[in-house]
């Protein structure tokens, strides 16, 4: 453990001024968050830091982040997608039916990759050419997506047979000793990050969400990368309903249910504005790990399930207020005026 | 940004017009599409195995089916889990199959009691002659069930009873069950040890009633509840709890593992045997569905309390309110507890 010299660098970003942070300290400020509260926890938690528990929370964080990744490129737009949990709901049944009808595996997993970027195309669509809000647009997909799952699996979970190779690499072995969820998780971040640091896409992403007018009038493909956001947003979900149902060995249509929020909860803690054009991909990866590694220390130091949501809450805040501009812009005034 | 408004206009009333066709298409196609019933094909009407000799004597019928004729309407509080799943689907088949004259109608509160409230009030506009419900809110439905006896019709509480005074309330002890669960765990512990806890959706009444129940059961033993936490009755969620728990407490310090459903326990068995620790570790649970069954009789779940569906007994009753007969007040389903000694018996009829 590096107890002496860790905490030193999160003390250095936590020294908010009036000068704007580089995105490199913006994004180390959630790293240092979590450095923190790990180090109290290894003092306090003695299970934490076994390499079991370790490998434990990566791969209960590896579900939510990949939502979550998925889920930056549609905020940093100014948007918001409520359907990421429908979403992953629909691809795990949708896998689950396709397995039990026959559908080798690879296909079936492509095709509920496919579902989730049908509907993420739709939210797309919706928000670009008819200029209905991301929010109740993807709400309503939502709800109709919702009940699609219940509808074709008559409410239940369905289950089948996850011992194919393909599953165990989706849900349940180690690749190089490390949970196989995790690992997908690490791949999809990396995608992530380049994506939106190198590509012209990532760019207008940044631009659209600064100012959609400006943006356009700079000649920036505003309807055709919103939509693309949010096909990404969708496909992500779905390939973390893949996961999900894969470990599982069932596809639930009540999966995910709270998800949407834990993921859109991540990107924000991570740094990613919900006015968009501001954070990344990085932050994200932070906040996924971040909101795992608190729940994995609540059960192990047993804290009561009541008493959970409310360290829950209090965390979040005070996560978002270090990591957003909040207390720097109340700094700022305070010195100005 | 910049279209003109009719363009805009033609947009969303296109797009409307397109969601009301996919509405429409998805309503017009509403058969219900349930796995067949394993109770039906019965040559008569009678209530299901859990229903024991007391339940099935309080619902013999002395009417002849063929006579039975009047309208049902059934307000189920969410069809979004599979015990709503399977009430508001096989309620109207078994009524079908065995009561020709009896029309049921079937609505989903979807979790909300104002909804329901709302739901109560159509079926009364709609001359109903038998109400079933099962609230989503005991308290909050209460009015909309006064109303619908002041307008002459009988009311059945199904699963969940409501505030006031009903014909007849039909469904299993949650209490009970998780009583049983305990008995069973404490017995096979041989009275010592230690066991963690999957607790359901916090503050729900069913948490609460298998929790209160499970300790009443624990209370003069010698084993102890060292951790409880709620999954949600979430098998994801299940899996996530039971791993932190095995993180917390080594091999050995961990004897059972009691959940309040089947899905909570499939979770903590997987994370049991992936850590290795299926030897040391009895799983209980409660509610009795095939998997769990399946499970048993593999010998990877210890023991599940059943905590039966009451499609037949809600037709069956409904059955005796048309045709005027007297109901007693209470019809309490058992508490079945199913284990690898007697699985078999209930393998191709789960509770669920």
């Amino acid at each position: 453990m590096t107890l002496k010299s860790q905490p030193t660098t999160s003390a250095a970003a936590l020294t908010v001024g009036p000068t704007p942070l580089s995105r490199l300290t913006r994004n180390l400020v959630p790293l240092g968050v979590g450095v923190i509260l790990v180090v109290a926890v290894a003092v306090l938690v003695p299970n934490f830091f076994q390499l079991s528990n370790i490998l434990n929370v990566g791969r209960q964080a590896a579900i939510v982040g990949v939502i979550a990744i998925g889920v930056t490129f549609v905020i940093l737009t100014a948007g918001i997608d409520l359907s990421v949990g429908a979403i992953l709901a629909v691809s795990g049944v949708t896998m689950a039916l396709l397995i039990n009808s026959g559908t080798p595996a690879p296909l079936a997993i492509l095709a509920a990759l496919f579902a989730g970027l049908a509907i993420g195309t739709i939210n797309g669509l919706g928000a670009a050419f008819l200029h209905i809000q991301p929010f109740i647009m993807t709400l309503a997909t939502m709800v109709a997506v919702q009940g699609l799952s219940l509808r074709l699996t008559s409410g239940g979970p369905i289950q089948f047979s996850n011992d194919d190779a393909i599953f165990m690499v989706m849900g349940k072995s180690q690749i190089l000793g490390l949970p196989s969820p995790f690992v997908i998780f690490v791949f999809v971040s990396i995608l992530g990050i380049l994506a939106l640091r190198y590509l012209a896409f990532g760019r207008s992403l940044y631009a659209i969400g600064g100012s959609f007018e400006a943006a356009r009038l700079s000649g920036v493909p505003t309807r055709r990368t919103l939509v693309i956001a949010y096909g990404i947003s969708g496909v992500c979900a779905a390939l973390a309903g893949v996961m999900t149902a894969s470990r599982l060995g069932t596809g639930d249509p009540v999966a995910g249910s709270l998800s949407n929020l834990d993921a859109i909860t991540a990107v924000v803690i991570g740094g990613t504005s919900l006015l968009g054009g501001r954070g990344g991909a990085v932050g994200t990866v932070f906040g996924a790990l971040l909101l795992a590694v608190l729940s994995n220390i609540m059960n192990l130091v047993g804290i009561s399930p009541f008493d959970q949501q409310i360290v829950k809450g209090v965390v979040i805040i005070a996560a978002v207020l270090i990591t957003g501009d909040n207390l720097r812009q109340i700094l700022k005034r305070r010195t100005v005026s | 940004m910049q279209w003109n408004s009719k363009v805009r206009r033609a947009a969303a009333v296109g797009s409307s017009l397109l969601a009301a066709v996919v509405l429409a298409a998805c309503s017009t196609n509403s058969a219900p599409t349930g796995s067949a019933s394993a109770d039906a094909g019965a040559g008569k009407p009678e209530g299901s195995i859990y229903c024991g000799e007391k339940c099935q004597a309080q619902l013999q019928l002395a009417a002849a089916p063929s006579s039975i004729s009047c309208s049902v309407g059934v307000s189920w509080n969410s069809a979004s889990h599979p015990y709503g799943a399977k009430h508001t689907q096989q309620i109207p088949k078994y009524a079908a199959q065995f009561f020709p004259g009896m029309k049921v109608t079937v609505a989903d509160a979807q979790g909300d009691g104002g909804k329901q409230s709302g739901q109560v009030d159509d079926m009364i506009a709609q001359k109903i002659n038998v109400l079933v419900v099962s609230p989503a809110d005991a308290a909050g439905l209460s009015d909309a069930v006064q109303r619908a006896e002041a307008a002459g019709i009988k009311v059945i509480a199904a699963d969940r009873n409501v505030e006031t005074e009903v014909s007849t309330y039909i469904g299993s002890d949650n209490v009970e069950a998780g009583k049983v669960a305990g008995q069973a765990l404490v017995k096979a512990l041989n009275n010592q040890g230690t066991v963690v806890e999957l607790a359901g959706s916090l503050g729900a009444s069913p948490t609460i009633d298998r929790g209160k129940g499970f300790r009443e059961a624990l209370a003069s033993s010698g084993v102890k509840i060292i951790a409880t936490q709620t999954a949600n009755y979430d098998h994801a969620q299940g899996l996530k709890v039971m791993e932190d728990f095995l993180q917390r407490f080594g091999k050995g310090q961990i004897n059972a593992v009691f959940a309040h459903n089947d899905q909570m326990s499939f979770g903590a068995i997987q994370a049991i045997e992936e850590a290795g620790r299926a030897d040391e570790i009895k799983v209980f649970g409660i509610d009795g569905e095939s998997g769990a069954l399946k499970d048993i009789q593999a010998g990877t779940y210890t023991a599940t309390v059943g905590y039966p569906a009451v499609v037949q007994e809600t037709v069956l009753a409904a059955a005796k309110l048309c045709a005027g007969e007297s109901i007693d007040k209470r019809i309490v389903l058992d508490s079945t507890l199913i284990d690898k000694s007697n699985v078999d018996r209930y393998l191709s009829n789960p509770p669920q």
